[in-house]
This record gives structure tokens, sequence and C-alpha cells, in this order.
């Protein structure tokens, strides 16, 4: 196949200034993207993989943001311009018409005040003139994008549809012009692994289809190795690594690379701890790499438990007492109340669930969105009220505690939540907010005491003593989501139920505070409940795993058992639809491709 | 760039201060005199209460010319020799600050008048009421806006945090309702005339008592509510869902929609005369429906955030939930609101004065000294100068709210 050049970049430069400071979020990043590729963009937050494709569409704010060097060049119908350089009004012949873009947030990239059918008609008008019904088109791309009932999508309003409809609606959108570059900014990261996997299988199909380019950014390498031919690997504005997908995947180059290959959890093994980056590398003040090891295949070998070790692990946990039984619990939400005020319809969040939960233990908590796995963590804290069913925590009924025993409870059982930006009250410090909660139960005697064991905790979460005194804004996501760990161990609990709380997290600082987690479950003897969404997670972490759909429970059992010979079909399904990121999948994936060329 | 604040409350505080300090800055009393070798410190004592009165061998010195006559052993005069309350009968009848004018020493000096802003119908000098004018507009705005702002942040954070699910005990709510009526009986009926005649004396006394009242009115509650809840508890009678959001939004609703002005009216003609303290209250009244409106919006959205569950789990009490963790991230919100708040407040205190149904007649404020413009139309001086300070006052106060509500804003 010819290779013919869509968008060569070249030694791009974007900074962001600040009244203190000047921010090079992209460093001289050159590539070329080619007719009928895939480019995968992987980098963690603030690696400068959003900022290179929005400075190719011409979307940096400025001020702050400056492309300050290099060339964006668009090899259109019409001859080559370059992007970097042009007036805002010449810009937008070229978005929509030639790039297009889609974005993370389905939920948020429509207006939520006109019909689908409306914005993209919209869409489709702008960039066409004359001749063409519009509506005609916008219900054939709907066809396109496979939307059950285009129809009714065409005259449903956004909140209306679920959000991989959403994503489906914002991809046809973005085809509606039939662009010869596609920019996809993580498009499915916040939608669930099985609609995940159709929306990626669409990607492919639509790209067979129309030849287009597409530059997918993700921080997902499992998402990565089902999709790109191409990935370039980002770390703080610069690529450090670049290649064929199969290359970076079988044998990586850079250290960082090595590192975010090795600290995703793998479903296949199970491991004692997972590796991070700091396993591979260790980063100077002056930007200087020191190589660590070398091999992920060795690294990972040496924390592999044994089956043995495993067995001995499950026979323990199996053999201790019941610290949690939960009895047929429902938490019903009324939908619609009929003219009375008393709810007519109700929402089944949680519908009959039982289970144990065994002292020492890791429980994981697994489903999709909107299966009801939240509603039962925090129903079993009664931040929300149960409908009906028992709780029984160390023989106690919780359901039936008055609140100010309900609030003396509330010291033995602690959660920590998904946003760790969002869980700190802004205008606390760190030392207070983690004091408050053990002065109003009265740990030690005096502050003196509390503030030493304050600080030891925050030592122990790799924190600093001198973090006392700083308020939230002042620490990143992984920081932060290590001093919500503190504060609840604060209390001296002995169960904790962590509700998605490494999923706002980049994987390896992911990895850091997992690692964490169990080490803190065996220094302190604590009983989890993990919930997530990542069945990869929730492996790696959970002695016993319970999956959940539609408020039911669909399957428990010992979590490596349940993986391995999934009973269920909607288990199955999930299984399935994970990115492994293994290179079996990603041969597979380019053979596939290859032969949809062949056929052309 | 945000934009800075300092310059505002430093011209604030300047203003602030001159007009506390305006007895000793413009005054027809010494500051300091020797008499019969007893030291006597008048314009310091007219800070404190600017009706008293000093008797000197039998006599009441009241007009100018009897503090000018007097055979001092030794004396310290004020800045600028006029007073706010005493009158200069020289130079009556609307006198021009351009104007040639009558000196103390009885000698007319052509083009520099002694009464810098002029005079008004009886010969008050229009600088001196204007600084102190200031001080008393500032004062009723700041009662009457913090006595709305607690009312309103109390109310509007009881109905946002509790929403429509508010469980209260059937005997603790019976014994409510029920204890208002003793409640209000010992703590106001009874103790009327005592609060009238503490504000007779002075308005710190009067303060006092109204406090003291709603103590016991407080208190009479509080313990017939304990007897409630033991009713409660003994007898087991159950819990019944009190609609308290609904309840509060609706007298929200009933105050927000009624005109003030003609309660105002309604009330002066009620209690058949003008009163500061009577004024301060209806002001605060009628404006504490804008900070619960806010006060509940903010409870409302700051209640979904996640560090508010969090401290719900770690077992906080719900009273310090609203307070340490609500309310507190509500402050920039609502002293925006409390600053453009005073700036109404301001203007709703000149437009009463000036209708002549705000303060009484011997309080000047910025408001009534607008009202003795309107009497002689071409003494432009009087409309002028005051004028000119209210829309200072409140240019101030809307600045310092906007820039407040920008700063806190993180871009």
């Amino acid at each position: 196949m010819g290779k013919t050049p869509l968008l060569e970049i070249k030694n791009l430069v974007t900074e962001f200034h600040t009244e203190d400071e000047i921010i090079p979020a992209v460093n001289n990043v050159s590539f070329t993207l080619h007719r009928g590729e895939t480019i995968g963009i992987v980098g963690e937050s603030g690696s400068g993989k959003s900022v290179t494709s929005l400075s190719a569409m011409g979307l940096i704010q400025s001020p702050p943001g400056k492309i300050v060097a290099g060339n964006i060049q668009l090899h259109s119908t019409s001859g080559v311009v370059d992007l970097a350089n042009l007036p805002n009004s010449e810009m937008r012949k070229y978005r929509g018409n030639e790039i297009a873009m889609i974005f993370q947030e389905p939920m948020t990239s429509l207006n939520p005040v006109y019909t689908c059918g409306n914005q993209v008609v919209e869409a489709i008008k702008l960039h066409q003139k004359g001749g063409v019904n519009a509506k005609e088109k916008a219900l054939q791309l709907f066809r396109e994008v496979k939307l059950s009932r285009p129809n009714e999508i065409f005259k449903s309003y956004p909140h209306e549809i679920s959000g991989g409809q959403k994503q489906r609606v914002m991809i046809a959108m973005a085809m509606s012009c039939e662009p010869s570059i596609l920019i996809a900014d993580e498009p499915t990261t916040a939608l669930d692994v099985t609609v995940q996997k159709e929306i990626l299988e669409l990607m492919n199909e639509m790209q067979y289809k129309k030849k287009m380019g597409i530059l997918f950014i993700t921080h997902d390498l499992g998402v990565i190795a089902e999709l790109a031919d191409k990935v370039i690997v980002m770390n703080k504005g610069r690529i450090v690594e670049s290649g064929n997908v199969l290359d970076i995947f079988s044998n990586p180059q850079h250290p960082y690379t090595r590192g975010l290959l090795a600290c995703r959890p793998t479903l296949k093994r199970r491991l004692k701890s997972l590796p991070t980056t700091s396993t591979f590398m260790t980063q100077n003040n002056d930007g200087s790499i020191v190589e660590i090891t070398d091999d992920v295949q060795s690294v990972l070998d040496k924390l592999e438990l044994s089956n043995e070790q495993v067995a001995n692990r499950i026979k323990h946990v199996l053999s201790q007492r019941t610290i949690l039984k939960v009895q047929d619990l429902k938490t019903y939400f009324p939908i619609n109340n009929n003219f009375f005020g008393k709810p007519k319809r109700w929402l089944r969040a949680v519908d009959g669930v039982s289970f144990e939960v065994f002292e020492g233990e890791t429980l994981g908590l697994v489903g999709e969105s909107g299966c009801g796995k939240t509603t039962l963590g925090r129903t079993i804290l009664r931040l929300i009220e149960p409908t009906s069913g028992s709780i029984q925590y160390d023989g106690i009924e919780i359901t039936e505690l008055s609140q100010s025993e309900l609030r003396k409870m509330r010291k033995n059982i602690q959660i920590i939540f998904q946003d760790p930006y969002s869980s700190l009250n802004p205008r606390m410090t760190i030392g207070a907010a983690i004091m408050e909660p053990m002065r109003v139960h009265g740990i030690f005697d005096n502050d003196v005491d509390r503030k030493d064991y304050v600080i030891a905790l925050l030592k122990r979460v790799s924190m600093k003593e001198a973090h006392f005194y700083r308020y939230p804004h002042e620490f990143s996501g992984g920081q932060r989501q290590r001093i919500c760990i503190a504060r609840a161990l604060a209390v001296k609990p002995r169960f904790i139920i962590c509700d998605e709380s490494v999923s706002a997290l980049d994987v390896s600082v992911q990895a850091e505070v997992l690692n964490l987690l169990n080490e803190l479950r065996d220094e302190f003897g604590l009983t989890y409940v993990f919930i997530s969404h990542d069945l990869s997670v929730v492996k790696y972490m959970s002695d016993r795993m319970i999956v959940m759909n539609k408020g039911k429970v669909e399957e428990i059992g010992i979590a490596d058992e349940i993986y391995a010979n999934p009973k269920n079909a909607y288990t199955k399904k999930l299984i399935d639809s994970i990115p492994k990121g293994e290179i079996e999948d990603i041969k597979a994936h380019l053979k596939r491709k290859e032969e949809r060329q062949i056929v052309i | 760039m945000k934009k800075g604040i300092k310059w505002h409350l430093r011209i604030l505080l300047i203003l602030l201060l001159v007009s506390f300090f305006a007895p000793i800055i413009t005054n027809n009393k010494p500051i300091y005199f020797k008499l019969n070798d007893i030291h006597h410190f008048p314009a310091f004592k007219d800070l404190i209460n600017p009706n008293h009165t000093i008797i000197i061998d039998g006599r009441v010195l009241n007009s100018s010319s009897d503090w000018r006559n007097m055979k001092y052993q030794s004396v310290l005069w004020a800045p600028l020799r006029n007073g706010a309350m005493a009158r200069d009968p020289h130079n009556q009848d609307f006198q021009s600050p351009l104007k040639r004018s009558v000196y103390n020493d009885g000698k007319i000096k052509e083009i520099t008048s002694q009464h810098i802003l002029g005079t008004d119908r009886q010969g008050h000098d229009v600088f001196a009421q204007l600084l102190s004018g200031i001080k008393y507009s500032l004062m009723i705005g700041f009662s009457s806006i913090i006595l709305a702002a607690a009312l309103g942040i109390l109310l509007g954070a009881v109905s946002g945090f509790y929403q429509n699910v508010y469980k209260i005990g059937k005997g603790a709510l019976i014994a409510i309702c029920i204890s208002l009526l003793p409640a209000w009986f010992y703590g106001f009926s009874i103790r009327s005339y005592a609060i009238i005649d503490g504000f007779q004396e002075n308005a710190i006394n009067g303060t006092l008592q109204i406090l003291f009242s709603l103590l016991i009115f407080v208190g009479i509650i509080k313990i017939f509510t304990w007897l409630g809840k033991r009713i409660d508890k003994a007898f087991e009678l159950g819990f019944i869902n009190f609609p308290i959001d609904n309840f509060i939004t609706g007298i929200t609703e009933i105050f927000s929609s009624v005109p003030s002005i003609i309660i105002v009216v309604t009330v002066a003609a009620i209690t058949g005369g003008k009163s500061t303290l009577i004024l301060i209250i209806l002001l605060g009244l009628s404006s504490w429906p804008v900070f619960a409106r806010i006060t509940r919006g903010e409870v409302l959205r700051l209640k979904g955030m996640p560090y508010i569950e969090s401290a719900t789990a770690l077992g906080i009490k719900k009273s310090k939930i609203i307070t340490h963790h609500i309310l507190i991230n509500a402050m920039p919100t609502l002293t925006v609101a409390i600053a453009f708040g005073f700036g109404s407040v301001l203007l709703a205190e000149s437009a009463l004065s000036f209708l002549n149904i705000g303060v009484p007649d011997h309080t000047i404020t910025l408001g009534a000294l607008l009202r003795s413009g309107r009497e002689h139309i071409q003494a432009w001086w009087l409309i002028v100068f005051p004028g000119a300070m209210i829309f200072l006052l409140i240019y101030l106060f809307n600045q310092i709210g906007d820039r407040i509500s920008e700063r806190s804003n993180p871009v």
C-alpha cells in the first residue's frame, strides 16, 4: 500500500505562559500520520498528548497557550498548508472538513438543548453548501455508526440516550464531512468496557471504509494494542519512544515505556506487588534518566506468587470469621411520583444482594456503570438508606442503629472515594482534615498526640511532615488519594470500602496506590471491599470477587476461578471485552487489518 | 491578572475614620480647654454622645457664641470650627460655599466661605453634617445587613441542608408549637417596657435588653423541645416528616414579595414616630430573603460534593458539617452578596430618609441631608455633596463585592 502523508508535525513546541513561569507542554514533537493509519499517543496526564492534538486543531486557548515553534503540515485536497501559522478564520475551513475530533466526555460534548439529529444536521449544513438533504445524510450516518433505531435517536435529546450512543452520535458528527483525519481524545475512557469494545470496533471499521488517518490519544495501553499501527509514548511533553505497535509491546526500549507496560495489573498472573515506573528508572532533578533494570519479564517473574502461596492465602482467608454479613439488601430510588407524592415506579439500584466478608480479606466488587456497585457500598455505610434487608457488622445490625449510634459506628467502617480532587475540603489544611475525625471519635486524649500520629500516618503513606499545614490544591491526584487513605486510617478502622479509589489516577500512580493499599491491609489488619469497574484491577486486588449487573449479583467466588472459568454469560462477556494488551491480541488485530486491506 | 482590592478598602477605611473622628475635625466646641483649673475635652465627649451638655458656673453651654466667648485659661480648637448640630445664626438661609460669609470673628470676607460646603436653612454646616452622616448611614447599613445576613444564612442553610426530609418526633413538634406562646409572652410581651426603657437610655442598653429577651425566648423553646423529646421516647409516638424546605422557602417568598416602603410607612404610622432601631429592623427584615436564597442554593450545590459525603462517613456531626464544611466553602459567595447588599441597604435608607419616613429628625444621615436640599432647589450643594458621597460609598461596596467574587474564583 502506498503511503500518502496526511499530517506532518515537525518540531512542534507549545508553551503555556502563567504568571510565574513558562511551561512547555509540548516540547519538540515530530511525527507523520499517513492515510489509513492509526497512531496511538500514550502518556500519563500532563504528558502533553492532548495539547499536541489541540495544537493540530488550532484549539489552544491563547493566552495562556501559544505555539512557539514548529510546523503542522496538513496535506489536504487543495495542497499543503501549515496549520501552526494559520489565522483563526482560515483554520475554520479545515476544522470539521479535513480534521475532525471526538472528545472524552460524550456527556458534555453534545449540547443538551438540541436534539441529536439537529446537531448532526447543523454540522453537515455548515460545511456542505446546498444540494444535500441534510436529514437524509444524518440518518444514513446514524445507520453507519450502527445506532439502533436511528429515527428515534434523531429526535431524542442527549440526556435521553446512553453514553455509548452519545459517543456514536459524536462519531457520526465527526464523520459528517468525511474528514481525512480523525483525532480521538480518550474517546472511550468514560465508557464501560463492553461499550468501549463496540466503539473501538466501530472506529476500526470506519477507518477502513473511509481510509482515514486516526490519531488516537489514550492513557490505556490496552486500548492502543487493539487499535493502533504505530505508538508514540510521551512523557513531560517529549516523545520518549515511538515505533510499530508490535515492537513497542514486545521489545520496549525506553525504561519509561517498560514501566508503563509493567505497571498495568495483568489478568494472567497473580503478583505480590505491582512494579511501577520507579522500578525501571529514576529521574534526577535535571531531567536526566537513570535506568535501573531493563527487562519487563524478569521483573514480573520475580514478583509472581507461586500457586502454593495463592492457595494458602485463599485457605487462610476462608477460615477467618465473618466480619460483615449482608442479607437480601434492597435499595430502591423513586423515579416518578404520583399526585399524592407516593412513588409510582422504583429504580432498583440494589436488588436483593446477599454476601459475606471474611476478616482480613479483600472482596472485589466489579460491574459496569449503573450496576449498583457504588450504591451498594454506600448503603453498607448507610450514606444511603436501604429499602429493606439486613447488614450485620461484627454482629451489630447497622440498619437499626440510631443516628448517634451510627456516628460512633463510623469509626469502624471507612470509605475511600473515587475523586481525590473533591473528597477533601478545599478550605482545610491536610492536618486539620485528618485530625477532625480523630477528635470526634476521641482517639488520643490531646492534640499533641493526635498530631504525632497524623504525621506518622502521613509518613507511612509516603507524604512529608511539612505537608501537615498545606492545603489540598497543592497536591497531585495521587498524593491526594494518599491523604484520603491516611484520613480513613486515622480513626483506626477495621473495615474499609474502596469505591473506585484508583479509577481517576494514572496507571503508574494507580500501581503505587494499589501497592500501598495492599501493604496497609497486612500492616493494620484491615478488611477491604474493593469496588471498581476495572476487572483487571479488581482481580489483582481481591481474594474473592462479586460480579454485579443491574442491581443483582451475577457471580460470586474466588477471583482467579471466576476469571479462569466464568460460569455466567455476563461475566464471560465482561472478561472478553477487557483490552488486555497481550502480544497475541496485537498480532490478531494486525492480521485482521491486513486481511481487510487485501479484500479491497 | 486579578484586580486589587487594597485601594478600595483603604478609601473606605479612611472615610470610616474621618466620619468617626468628625467631632474632632470640625466642631464648634474646643477639643480641649482649661477652666477653673479643671481640664475639659468636650469634642471627645461628642464622639460618644453628640447630645451631651456641659455645665460651667451653673450655665449650660449650647450655642457657638457661648463657647467662643468663654474666658479660658488655655484652649485648643478643632481645625474647622463648625459643629454638625450647631446652628450658625450669621450664615442661615442656604449660604453657598462659593459666596461670602460672616466669619466667627464678625468680619465679612469675600470669596472664601467659613462653611466650605455651604449651609442649610438653619445654618447647619454641610461639611460637618456630611462627615457625621457617613457614620450614621454606615451604622444603619451595617446593623441591618448583619441582621439580614444572620437571619438569611441560618434559614437558607437549614432549608438547603435538610430539604424536605426533616424527621421530627410528633411530641417534639407539638411541644415546639405550644412553647411559642409562653416564649413570646415571657420573652417579649412582659418585657416590652424594659426594652423600650433600655432604648430610651441608649442603644447599647436597649440591644442588651433585646438579647436578654431572645435568650428567654430560645430557652423556653429549648425546655419544651427537651420535654417533647422525652415524651417521644417514653411513648414511642413515632416521627413525622416536616417539609422544612417548603416552609422556609414559602416564608422567603412572602417576605420578598412585600414592598418594604409600604411596611415602613405603616409601621411609622403605628409607632407614631420615627426610630432608627425600627428602621434597622425593617431594612434587615426586608433584605434577608436574598441571603436565604443564595445560601440555600450554595448549600444545595456543596451538599453534593464528595467531601461532604466523606465527612459524613467519618462520623462528623451534622451541625459541624454545616458550619465547618459547607458554610465555610459558601463564604466567598456570601461575602459578595453581603457587599452588594450593603450598597442596596444604604440606598434604601437614603431613599426612606429622603422621603422623611426614615430616621428621626435629629439624626443626620446622607439621605436626610438630601432631603433638606429638596426645600430649596437652588442650593445645589445640599444635593451634590451628599449625593456624591452616597454614590462613592455604593460604588466602593459594589467594587469590593465584584473583586471578592473575582478573586475567590480560581481561574
